[in-house]
């Protein structure tokens, strides 16, 4: 069947139409969020913003790339990424920069962390070989999954990276989760970690146990680790229901809070912003995990549906980490608040992973007219 | 789609968005007030501001007790515990560092709060402060400021009156807890530590003022949140008179001994000079050993206040004043008649209490006996006194009494009674009992009894006044910082019960001793009228029927006494001085008194302006009230370099103009 122009400007106007635009918009508010916060978190230079800027517009239009790709093709990827990305792991190992001690950062023209591509292509290529027949799952289709999993999270602790390791970790295990994997081994594993646990603290680097230590007792050492947490729990105290103001943050300004504008991001919006603030960002964050789950849910198939809740869940994990962190009700692990923080590389895999949602959802809702697919 | 699983992550999603959520109201709904509290004292500290100390001056205006501008480098305690060894090697190249400023270091640091500047050396010179600026970079923990601190410009003239201020001690900080002025001072700061300088230490003190500033996370101001400023203390106006001050100085010249003039109208001290003396300066920054040992070794004891502190027996200096009560308590009549043979005995006893020099008078009434100071007359009339009646009316000239003296330490003089000999001499049964010769040695102001020069100045003031008491006091005027009148010092006024008549003929008895007396020679051509007695107080036993010293060598000669006022109608300054070891009175005290009376009463219109030993004193000059804001400038840490720098010139030349 040929297509005129006018059919193709009208199958383009369709395919336009048909992305979640509530999704996409709570997006932009959350970065406009995003340039409040990184004005005030970097005491007003614009050098920084404008980079924040053109860094997101980057990630959108990828994005919006990613959305218009056909979700076969997305699945069709989930080999090579995985295979790319234990590589590059795996070379980190080897030839990575060493920064604080550990080895998490890769040069290759530009410095890249490959660990935050684990978070995308582990849950992809598990989500694949679950989908391979459409059919029950068995205890091997799992064990494949769980040994697909493992692989990176070893690799990544070993830099070591916990946090990440456990992101990636919890990335794939959603995947499973949604996949069916029975509730019994869920829990008996979760018994077996409780139970195990001595003999985890006693595998945990001795930095690793000060954290969880500092986490108990932020005030046993409050010059050190402690810092950060005691100076992070003052900012969002002191900030009160409606907060001290827009840039009148001290805590803030006075440079209380080391990392304002990456992992303590939250500490200025709930110091300048308060509760209120706080409200605000939790909506948001809500919103765009009930469109999320919305997408999971009317997803077609395993591999959609197992793929999306990944994600959905990946990010609503995120802001649970970050937020409960800077609050002080975890460690503290390196893990950024999604697109609020700033980061590159971490920017990017979120908006690639609502990518592949909005992909997801836009097979969902275009019901091509012409059944061109 | 497994619909348990699409429930638990809803479940998850909204636990997620719960738990923040509470977390959250935990921390900035209830618990805010502690964590806002805990975020604003993050940011702001106290910073405490000096007020300068108010500068006394003498009645005409000259600066007694100075302010001077002094460079410090100092550094904060939590900076220097535990590398301050290598701190004082750094600074050694560019300045002099002594053992003796790391001691003082060390001893500041005791006291000393964790953001008090303890100051490692003082005193600055121009070359130290440049070179330490230079290098600045290579120390950034130091801070050099510049400071005002107590300058004496008549270094050891004042020292027994004004006295000294030094660093809070320990004993000081223990002091001010008791007192509730803790925290009105901080750990560098000056105290009054002696004299004027204690006494007075609330007016000259002012109060500290509180800067509250807001640093950052790295303790650097960035900006200033409340300010209450420092109020400066008061200048103290004296009484005394620094011409006649310096000539009684020049007076005493190298001899030990004191020097108290009042003016009898007022009470106001007009000099008060103590030999030998001090450097007042010495004390400031903690004296240095070596200079504390000099000083406490030596013999002739100048940290000694003998004007206030150092007690003498009066000799016969004592004779005008037991005379008064004689004829106040009817013991003798003013016409009373004696025969003076030279000598007196006691009744039953062979022993001869002689005259002085053996002289023989003949029939003498009290006026004569007064003014040709017969031992003969006095020995009987202690002896018709008796203990009791001495005891009970001499404390109405002040004897045995501290004057009330604004000193924070004065002796009281002794004057016995039967109840301090026994006390005194609990232990002996052969001397506890008050005996008829120790009566009679009394009435020539021999024996237990004496007095320190401040009592038998003020005594003699009583007398000049006609009984209007007048007690001695330094404090003129309280000023404020631009010269107008904050406080005057209230003087007491009562009146002893002796009549102006039995005044007057004791006061005739001693314009006589000037005329015709033992003090005729010293009275020879005075230009106006003057009533004296001299005095000549023994410092050993005497031996049997003699007056020859048993021991000889100048330490065991008698002490010189003169007590005078003048002019008799009117006066205007009673005086008493000692000459320690100088032999008779008319021979030492009385041409001092001579001289002093002569260039007081002679010269009224004395400005000061004569060429005095000492230099770099100045005047008292008001200044408008304006000076607030140009102090909170000075403390602004961040610039601290360019501001101390320039400010500290501003002060330097403000200093200047006046000398």
């Amino acid at each position: 069947m040929k297509l005129t122009l006018r059919n193709k400007l009208y199958l383009f106007m369709r395919h336009l139409l048909s992305f979640d635009y509530i999704l996409i918009f709570s997006l932009v508010a959350l970065f406009i969020v995003n340039v409040f916060v990184q004005y005030s978190a970097n005491d007003q230079v614009m050098t920084r913003l404008y980079s924040d800027v053109v860094f997101f517009g980057f990630s959108f239009i990828l994005m919006m790339i990613i959305a218009s790709i056909n979700t076969s093709r997305i699945r069709s990827m989930a080999i090579p990424l995985y295979i790319i990305s234990i590589i590059l792991i795996a070379l980190v190992l080897v030839i990575g920069i060493r920064v604080n001690g550990a080895r998490r950062w890769l040069n290759l023209g530009i410095r890249i962390q490959p660990s935050e591509l684990c978070k995308l292509s582990v849950p992809l290529l598990v989500a694949y070989v679950l989908s391979i027949k459409d059919n029950v799952l068995t205890y091997k289709n799992y064990l494949l999954g769980f040994v697909l999993i493992i692989i990176p999270f070893l690799l990544i602790a070993k830099q070591p990276d916990l946090g990440t390791g456990i992101l990636v970790f919890s990335a794939g295990f959603f995947v499973l989760f949604f996949a069916g994997l029975p509730w019994k081994i869920i829990i008996s594993s979760v018994i077996a970690i409780v139970a195990s646990s001595p003999l985890i603290w006693h595998l945990l680097k001795d930095y690793q146990k000060h954290r969880i230590l500092t986490l108990l007792d932020p005030q046993s050492d409050p010059l050190g680790k402690g810092y950060h947490i005691i100076q992070g729990i003052i900012a969002i105290g002191s900030g009160g229901i409606y907060g001290k103001g827009y840039l009148h943050g001290s805590q803030v300004h006075l440079n209380f809070i080391p990392e304002k504008h990456t992992d303590f991001v939250i500490t200025v919006l709930a110091e300048e912003f308060g509760y209120i603030g706080i409200i605000a960002i939790l909506t948001l964050y809500l919103l765009i995990a009930m469109r999320g789950l919305r997408i999971m849910r009317l997803a077609p198939d395993r591999f959609s549906q197992t793929l999306a809740g990944s994600i959905t869940m990946s990010f609503i994990l995120y802001v649970l980490i970050n937020m409960g962190m800077v609050s002080g009700i975890f460690p503290v692990v390196g893990v950024p608040l999604p697109l609020i923080s700033y980061g590159g590389t971490a920017t990017i895999v979120i908006m690639i992973g609502f990518g592949i949602l909005l992909s997801i959802d836009h097979r969902n809702r275009y019901k091509d007219p012409f059944h061109y697919n | 789609m497994i619909k348990s699983r699409v429930i638990a992550a809803y479940v998850f999603v909204f636990s997620v968005i719960a738990i923040l959520l509470s977390r959250y109201a935990f921390l900035q709904v209830f618990s805010h007030k502690t964590l806002l509290a805990k975020s604003i004292n993050n940011y702001s500290s106290i910073v405490a501001t000096q007020p300068v100390r108010g500068t006394i001056i003498d009645s005409e205006s000259l600066i007694l007790a100075d302010n001077k501008l002094s460079y410090a480098v100092a550094v904060l305690p939590r900076d220097s515990r535990n590398n301050i060894e290598s701190i004082f090697s750094a600074i050694e190249p560019y300045i002099n560092l002594t053992s003796l400023d790391k001691k003082k270091y060390y001893k500041q640091l005791r006291v000393s709060k964790s953001y008090d500047w303890v100051i490692i050396k003082d005193d600055l010179s121009n070359v130290e402060v440049a070179n330490l600026v230079a290098h600045r970079y290579s120390f950034p923990e130091l801070n050099i400021f510049a400071h005002t601190k107590r300058y004496y410009p008549f270094q050891d003239l004042y020292a027994h009156s004004l006295g000294y201020v030094g660093r809070v001690s320990q004993n000081d900080q223990k002091k001010f807890e008791s007192a509730g002025t803790l925290s009105n001072y901080v750990a560098n700061d000056y105290v009054g530590k002696s004299g004027i300088e204690q006494f007075y230490e609330s007016y000259l003190r002012g109060s500290i003022g509180k800067k509250v500033i807001r640093t950052d996370a790295y303790g650097n101001e960035v900006g200033l949140i409340q300010n209450m400023p420092a109020k400066d203390g008061y200048t103290l106006q004296l009484t005394l008179n620094n011409s006649l001050q310096q000539k009684a100085s020049q007076l005493l010249g190298s001899q030990k001994g004191a020097i108290v003039a009042i003016d009898p109208q007022t009470g106001g001290i007009l000099a008060f000079v103590s030999k030998p003396s001090y450097d007042a300066n010495l004390f400031l920054d903690g004296i240095s050993p070596d200079d504390w040992d000099e000083l406490r070794n030596d013999p002739r004891n100048p940290l000694l206040n003998r004007a206030s502190q150092g007690t003498y027996p009066p000799g016969s200096t004592f004779k005008p004043f037991l005379a008064a009560v004689a004829l106040y308590s009817g013991v003798r009549a003013p016409g009373y008649r004696f025969n003076d043979i030279g000598y007196f005995t006691l009744p039953g006893s062979t022993h001869k209490f002689r005259n002085s020099g053996n002289e023989v008078l003949g029939n003498i009434g009290i006026l004569d006996a007064v003014a040709h100071s017969s031992d003969a007359f006095f020995y009987k009339l202690g002896l018709d006194m008796g203990v009791d009646r001495m005891d009970k009316y001499l404390p109405m000239f002040g004897f045995g009494q501290k004057t009330g003296i604004d000193l924070p330490q004065e002796n009281s003089g002794l004057l016995p009674s039967r109840d301090w000999k026994a006390r005194r001499f609990a232990k002996n049964p052969y001397q506890k009992n008050w005996l008829p010769a120790d009566s009679v040695t009394m009435g020539v102001g021999q024996g237990f009894n004496h007095y320190t020069p401040l009592q038998m100045a003020f005594a003699t003031s009583i007398l000049a006044n006609d009984g209007l008491v007048r007690h001695p006091h330094f404090l003129a005027k309280v000023l404020n910082k631009d010269g107008s009148l904050a406080m005057t010092y209230q003087e007491s006024e009562t009146q002893i019960p002796i009549s102006k008549a039995d005044l007057a003929i004791i006061k005739q008895g001693m314009v006589r001793v000037m005329q015709s007396g033992t003090g005729a020679r010293v009275g020879a051509g005075i230009r106006y009228s003057i009533a004296g007695k001299t005095g000549t107080a023994q410092v050993v036993g005497l031996m049997q029927n003699s007056r020859k010293a048993k021991f000889s060598g100048s330490q065991y000669k008698d002490h010189s006494w003169f007590i005078a006022f003048a002019p008799v109608e009117n006066p205007k300054i009673a005086i008493a001085v000692i000459v320690e070891n100088a032999g008779f009175g008319a021979a030492v005290a009385g041409p001092i008194v001579r001289q002093m009376f002569d260039s007081y009463l002679l010269k009224p219109e004395s400005t000061g302006s004569e060429s005095y030993t000492y230099t770099n004193y100045k005047k008292f000059v008001p200044r408008a009230i304006e000076n607030e804001q140009h102090q909170e400038d000075n403390e602004n840490v961040e610039n601290n370099d360019a501001q101390d720098s320039s400010s500290s010139e501003g002060d330097a030349n403000e200093a200047n103009t006046t000398e």
